[in-house]
């Protein structure tokens, strides 16, 4: 799995691409907790290029979800595809996640 | 020449990638579109990463089978192990609407494999677990 990170108008961006599972599902919780560990409030999170996910994914953005929200940060998700997007759905995810059809709409959440 | 339809993989993580590409030919060889074709790999790759994390007290190294068939349109994946008695069928399901501090944060790889199949059957036989998962082709 690829995953770049930018600043977007303040926004921490990270894109994945490739898959997100038990495997690799380490490398992206290092990288998130590590952005909010050094003080990133904003964040979303595009899964554009992303081909799959399971629940070790998922357990990832609970945590990250955790542990923003004692210092009001906010996470957004966007342009996923319908079964991954469904993935969420099965879990609930959604009621606490938002998930947008792409990054600019993603980005307005933030306003 | 046969088709190869039994498989071995240990139980590690690292074989998550080799575990799902074997699925995904054996999805796109029966005709499986995107849907179902991550659908079945997800519901293999839940149970697997279970087997592998929570099945086994020891540090050495198991055997999971893996065996792939066909009938009467469903696609069938039969997953096995020498772990730990453990029936997923019995599993509480997770509470998926309480609040985000509340979630906890296991519970939902079985889950998930109950939604992303037709048909799933457990069966202990000695010392093995025996899951079988069915797809509807």
């Amino acid at each position: 799995m690829q995953i770049t990170e930018e600043n977007r108008e303040g926004i921490h961006v990270f894109k994945l691409s490739g898959r997100l599972d038990s495997n690799t599902s380490p490398t992206f919780e290092e990288k998130i907790v590590q952005a909010i560990d050094t003080g990133v409030l904003f964040i979303i999170v595009d899964f554009k290029e992303l081909e799959y996910l399971s629940s070790a994914g998922l357990r990832v953005l609970l945590k990250a979800t955790k542990r923003l929200k004692p210092v009001s940060g906010k996470m957004v998700l966007c342009s996923m595809a319908d079964y991954v997007r469904e993935v969420f759905e099965i879990s609930g995810f959604d009621t606490f996640l938002p998930i947008m059809g792409d990054l600019a709409a993603a980005a307005r959440e933030f306003r | 020449m046969p088709v190869k339809t039994t498989f071995r993989f240990k139980n590690d993580l690292s074989e998550l990638e080799n575990l799902c590409q074997t699925l995904e030919r054996f999805g796109r060889s029966l005709g499986l579109q995107p849907k179902g074709l991550f659908e079945i790999q997800l519901a293999a790759e839940e149970h697997f990463a279970n087997i592998v994390l929570h099945g086994y007290a020891d540090k050495h190294v198991h055997w999971i089978t893996m065996r792939l068939s066909c009938e009467e349109e469903m696609a069938i994946v039969c997953l096995e192990d020498d772990g730990i008695p453990f029936n997923p069928l019995k599993l509480a399901a997770p509470d998926t609407v309480c609040c985000v501090e509340e979630r906890p944060l296991g519970g939902l790889g079985v889950h998930l494999v109950k939604r992303c199949v037709d048909k799933m059957d457990y069966r202990r036989e000695g010392r093995k677990n025996i899951l079988t998962l069915k797809k509807r082709i």
